[in-house]
């Protein structure tokens, strides 16, 4: 058993050794505190951003498409950024971003297509329940709903064959996959991603969200934040958006579903809206993958 | 390239630029974090708000606080959709900042930013940025806020002074929920109070109205307990006293003639509650039957006319000049009303006279609104009492009831009758000076009258009419006018002497005078008066109802008598009777139900025996032959071989009923070409069983149970003999036909024992008996007749002596009649001496009598 342990990574060990692969592109950070800086104004940021063409162009292609339903055609990033708001778009620009830092991950062990379009399912859903509840800033809701899954990303690149043997071992005994890996390795993946998050410095809003997002009643600074995203990965799932590593419908908190205060027949209404979003928000998001 | 930033070390302008940066955004972050929660003044504010508009202002001021906005507004979200700029920063720019809403409503920039939960900003051109805001809770848009700010401003990203905008909206969006909720429960719960108010308003009126109507109720109910009471309280008791048995001849009749008339209260006291509860139900529909005026007015004082006249009270009615009087409508309840109301004056006067006053009040083509006015000299009522007595069991004051009897029912049928014919009825009135009672009913007018006043026989011939009542002369006029006659009037005989000497009476052959009973004497004396007139006067007595007529001096002279009220057919039957001489017809006229007069043969029809029984007790007791069959089929068999004057026919009955029978009848009288009177007898009094009888073929109907009297008028009705008056005067029927009969006897005896027999139909075995009544009555009233005359009670004595009388004319003890006659004359005419002498006289007629009356006694 102590052997067994002694080999076994740790969250910490984890990060360590992708740091130096997945890093955050510069750009957020210089794009975060431009935002901060009472001093500086949308020029700043509009200089910040189309330093990445790529990333210019798919965060206009997303401003343009259903998703916002802008009233006008955006076409300049200085529009953007009037309109959508800075916050919005530096959530939006990590989003876009991000995706692509997590390249190369074999396809045996995971299906990248299948595991974005369940990512970016998360954050739309997440993001239309935001919209519903009146939040503020609802793109940190789809941030973080494209990101909750990220600390699977990184096992799978740290550790595929522990990664496929906890696989292996939640089908065989009908357990929950993040519930094998916690038995198997006492954490799981979303307290990796939340700790790359973390190590990212992305505000604890995400954060927070993503390392609590199967139990959202740790959540102590943002727990409505993880609740929703708890529910969008439950809805998710059992809508079969994509797929994750996980094989079946996670179980769902109770307490979060009554913390969102929203009666059932809503249910419906956000999946109207949230369904046709999935697709294009995709193509613009993963395009290359 | 991070890595090799890493390695090297920065640049120490880098560095001084680093934590310039650092603290500038640090200050930044702390000020607002301080504007955030040092916020209690907003906070304060908001919870005073009263209103959307103070929500807004306080707002406005907390966004002026946190960013430098040229021009800032708020806008309320209506029920309708619509956004009213509710809140602006300053007024001046209010409409320059709708222009630019307006238009970014046009653009859609406005919808847009409706569905972001954050500040969202659209260029203005070069120089500005509009600012807009949603203010809504997570139920629902209660605002936006819009603002303009310069580009310099605009373009400063500030992400934490955008947050703390969107949590003053937030708060305010919270601000103006509550306020909205609160006026909305403030206002519920004013409605509320609102409703308990008018509903406990409600409920204490509909309290009160129950309370009334049940105190009425229960007066009411005490009231009938108490006048149900007294009626069955005589016949229980007397009947108990009857059954025990032991009890003298005279005390028999006496208890006999106590249940008579206790049932006969009872029987009209159940007619008024079945006539209100009728009327109550709807269930009475108003005839519509072709009437005449006068006859109405007479018939319905008719019934009390006999009251009136015991109380000598007059009861005189006038009918306004050219009012039409042949109308179609509902007879009886114009009749009812009148009785009803006249009854009532009668009952609560004791003087003066009653007076019935109608003229017309408006008249259209052929529908007319007759005003009906009764006033008496009563008690009055008393102002607070108006209005009630209309209503049901109501009377002036339950005490009256004491007083005065009734049921409380009469004014309140009549309310409900004058209602039903399209009229009000309303009264005035002042205590201890009288009432007066109005009423208005609607009726139709009879374009061709059964009855006209088209020239008769009496046509162009000259009258006279003397009464001191001035309503009287003037009915008289106009009914004598109408009948072609020439009218003169004057209030006294004495007056009448001018009128001899202006006028030219020499045309006529006699001169046909009505004359008031009261100056009879003018007449009685052997000259003067009388003997002024150019022509012979032919006398018509007027008598009020009531006054008992002297028939000795009546039959001197011979000169016929007419009851008033006067009905018009009457007066012309009883003015031809004069004139054309035919003076036994006149006599029988006013005294007729003689039993001697016309023998009829009759034939009673009812299953019940008992009816049967008391029909021939009454008819055979008038002289006519009765027939009797106890079935419908009975009586066609009978009537097939025998001819009757009448035919009495009960309606309902075993094996054939009376309408069926009626209508053999009709069939089988074809083939003979004969027609006998039928008349129904029914307990049903509704109008369409009345219908049914007449469409059977009958000619009348008599309500069950019937009076003496009732039989007695149809009798006369139907066999052609002119109406009895004298017979409603009075109660005491036996009296009366001993006083005719004793009218054809020559000499007056002590004891008329024959005619005793005759009266008793023959059975010799019970004059004994009778006599022996007479007996006892008489000692008792001997005693009161002496000690009213001692104690010199003049209205007594006559009282007394008329009992007396009464009772003498029915064992036949003429001399004690006639002497009786004589002190009640005294008695009236307030001889009290003259009284005492007579007593005497009396005294020794009984004692004459009883030696007279010996073996009769003795062989009892």
């Amino acid at each position: 058993m102590s052997t067994i342990r002694k080999n076994l990574p740790t969250i910490q060990s984890l990060i360590e050794s992708t740091r130096t692969v997945y890093s955050l592109p510069l750009f957020y950070e210089r794009l975060n505190e431009t935002i901060n800086h009472p001093r500086s104004s949308v020029s700043d940021i509009v200089k910040i951003i189309i330093d990445d063409q790529g990333l210019s162009a798919r965060i206009l292609r997303l401003a343009n498409s259903p998703l916002f339903g802008c009233y006008s055609k955006v076409d300049s990033i200085s529009k953007s950024v009037t309109i959508i708001g800075t916050q919005q778009l530096r959530d939006l620009a990590l989003a876009s971003s991000v995706i692509k830092v997590f390249k190369g991950i074999p396809e045996d062990v995971l299906s990248m297509t299948s595991f974005w379009q369940h990512s970016i399912s998360c954050g739309i859903v997440a993001r239309c329940l935001a919209t519903y509840l009146r939040e503020n800033n609802v793109e940190r809701f789809f941030v973080s709903g494209v990101l909750h899954d990220v600390g699977q990303l990184i096992m799978c690149t740290t550790i595929p064959d522990l990664v496929k043997q906890i696989r292996e071992n939640s089908v065989n005994n009908d357990k929950l996959y993040y519930k094998t890996e916690f038995e198997m390795l006492q954490f799981n993946h979303s307290q990796v991603g939340g700790a790359l998050l973390q190590s990212w410095k992305i505000p604890a809003s995400i954060t927070e969200t993503v390392t609590w997002h199967h139990t959202p009643r740790f959540a102590k600074q943002f727990p409505l934040e993880a609740a929703v995203i708890h529910l969008a990965d439950i809805i998710c799932h059992s809508m079969q958006f994509g797929h994750s590593a996980e094989w079946c419908v996670p179980k769902m908190d109770e307490n979060a579903w009554e913390r969102l205060n929203m009666p059932v027949s809503m249910l419906s209404t956000i999946l109207k809206q949230s369904e046709p979003l999935i697709h294009e928000t995709f193509s613009i998001l993963a395009e290359g993958i | 390239m991070s890595n090799m930033e890493k390695l090297k070390p920065p640049a120490l302008e880098y560095l001084v630029e680093r934590v310039e940066f650092l603290e500038e955004t640090n200050r930044r972050q702390i000020a607002i974090l301080d504007m955030l929660t040092s916020s209690g003044d907003y906070h304060g504010e908001l919870s005073r708000a009263k209103d959307s508009f103070s929500i807004f202002r306080s707002t406005l001021d907390q966004v002026g606080r946190l960013m430098p906005f040229q021009m800032m507004g708020c806008l309320e979200s209506m029920d309708d959709g619509s956004f009213d700029l509710k809140a602006c920063g300053s007024e001046e720019y209010a409409e320059a900042l709708q222009e630019i809403v307006d238009s970014a409503i046009m653009d859609g920039s406005f919808a847009w930013a409706l569905n972001r939960n954050q500040s969202v900003l659209i260029p203005l051109g070069e120089e500005r940025s509009l600012l807009l805001h949603v203010i809504a809770t997570r139920s629902r848009i209660r605002g936006v806020f819009a603002g303009v700010l310069e580009k310099a401003a605009a373009a400063v990203v500030d992400a934490a002074a955008h947050n703390a905008l969107s949590i003053i909206f937030y708060t305010c969006s919270y601000a103006l929920e509550s306020t909205t909720l609160y006026s909305m429960l403030n206002e519920s719960v004013l409605y509320l109070e609102e409703r308990v108010q008018q509903r406990t308003r409600e409920l204490e009126s509909a309290r009160k109205m129950a309370e009334t109507a049940n105190r009425a109720k229960s007066d009411f109910l005490a009231n009938m307990s108490h006048e149900i009471r007294t009626p069955m309280n005589g016949v229980i008791g007397m009947a108990e006293l009857l059954l025990e048995g032991g009890v003298s001849e005279t005390q028999q009749k006496h208890y006999l003639e106590i249940i008579k008339n206790s049932a006969e209260n009872l029987m009209l006291l159940i007619n008024d509650i079945l006539d209100f509860s009728k009327i109550e139900a709807g269930k009475i529909a108003l005839k519509h039957e072709p009437f005449e005026l006068c006859v109405n007015i007479s018939n319905a004082l008719r019934p009390i006319a006999a009251q009136a006249g015991q109380k000598n009270l007059e009861l005189v009615y006038s009918i306004a000049p050219g009012t039409p009087r042949h109308l179609i409508g509902d007879e009886g309840g114009v009749r009812q009303i009148l009785t009803n109301l006249a009854g009532n004056a009668v009952k609560f006067s004791d003087h003066g006279e009653i007076a019935i006053d109608v003229w017309s009040e408006l008249q259209e083509e052929n529908k007319i609104r007759l005003h009906y006015k009764v006033s008496d000299h009563g008690i009055g009522i008393a102002p607070e009492s108006l209005e009630r007595i209309f209503e049901t069991f109501e009377q002036a004051d339950s005490s009256t009831v004491k007083n005065f009897g009734g049921t409380g029912l009469g004014l309140a049928i009549s309310k409900r009758l004058v209602e039903m014919m399209g009229g009000k009825i309303w009264v005035e009135s002042v205590v201890n000076e009288g009432s007066v009672f109005h009423f208005t009913a609607l009726f139709q007018l009879d374009e061709q009258p059964a009855f006209s006043g088209a020239p008769g026989p009496l046509s162009g011939m000259k009258i006279l009419v003397i009464d001191d009542q001035e309503h009287n002369r003037a009915v008289l006029s106009l009914f004598l006018s109408e009948m072609g006659m020439i009218p003169y009037t004057a209030a006294t005989p004495e007056e009448a002497l001018t009128l001899f000497e202006k006028e030219d009476f020499s045309g006529n052959r006699i001169l046909p005078t009505l004359l008031d009973w009261q100056f009879r004497e003018c007449c009685e004396q052997a000259s003067g008066w009388r003997d002024a007139s150019p022509v012979p006067l032919k006398i018509i007595y007027l008598i009020n109802s009531g006054t008992r007529v002297d028939y000795k001096l009546n039959r001197e002279d011979k000169d016929p008598l007419l009851i008033k009220p006067i009905d018009q057919r009457e007066l012309e039957k009883i003015i031809i009777t004069a004139v054309t001489g035919d003076i036994s017809t006149a006599i029988n006229s006013c005294q007729g139900g003689n039993a001697s007069s016309q023998v009829l043969d009759i034939l009673v029809t009812d299953d019940v025996d008992v009816n049967l029984e008391l029909a021939e007790a009454i008819l055979t007791r008038f002289g006519h032959k009765v027939t009797l069959a106890h079935s419908g089929k009975e009586a066609l068999d009978i009537l097939a071989v025998n001819k009757f004057d009448l035919v009495f026919m009960d309606v309902q009955m075993p094996v054939m009923d009376g309408l069926q029978a009626t209508r053999l009848l009709r069939i089988m009288e074809q083939q003979s070409q004969t027609r006998t009177p039928v008349i129904a007898l029914t307990a049903y009094a509704a109008p369409e069983d009345q219908q049914k009888c007449i469409a059977a073929g009958m000619d009348g109907y008599l309500c069950k149970p019937f009076k003496i009297q009732e039989i007695l008028d149809v009798l006369q009705h139907y066999t052609c003999v002119s109406a009895d008056d004298s017979g409603s005067a009075s109660l005491s029927l036996p009296a009366e036909i001993e006083e005719t009969e004793k009218d054809e006897k020559v000499q007056s005896v002590v004891f008329d024992r024959a005619g005793l027999v005759a009266r008793l139909g023959g059975r010799e075995t019970l004059v004994p008996k009778f006599v022996k009544l007479f007996l006892d009555t008489m000692d008792i009233q001997m005693k009161n007749l002496e000690n009213t005359i001692a104690s010199v009670d003049c209205s007594e004595v006559r009282i007394h002596a008329h009992t007396i009388k009464g009772s003498a004319a029915n064992i036949g003890a003429q001399r004690i009649f006639e002497l009786a006659y004589t002190l009640e004359e005294s008695a009236l005419a307030e001889d009290l001496g003259e009284a005492a002498s007579l007593l005497q006289l009396l005294k020794e007629e009984h004692k004459s009598f009883v030696s007279g009356a010996g073996p009769d006694i003795l062989g009892d």
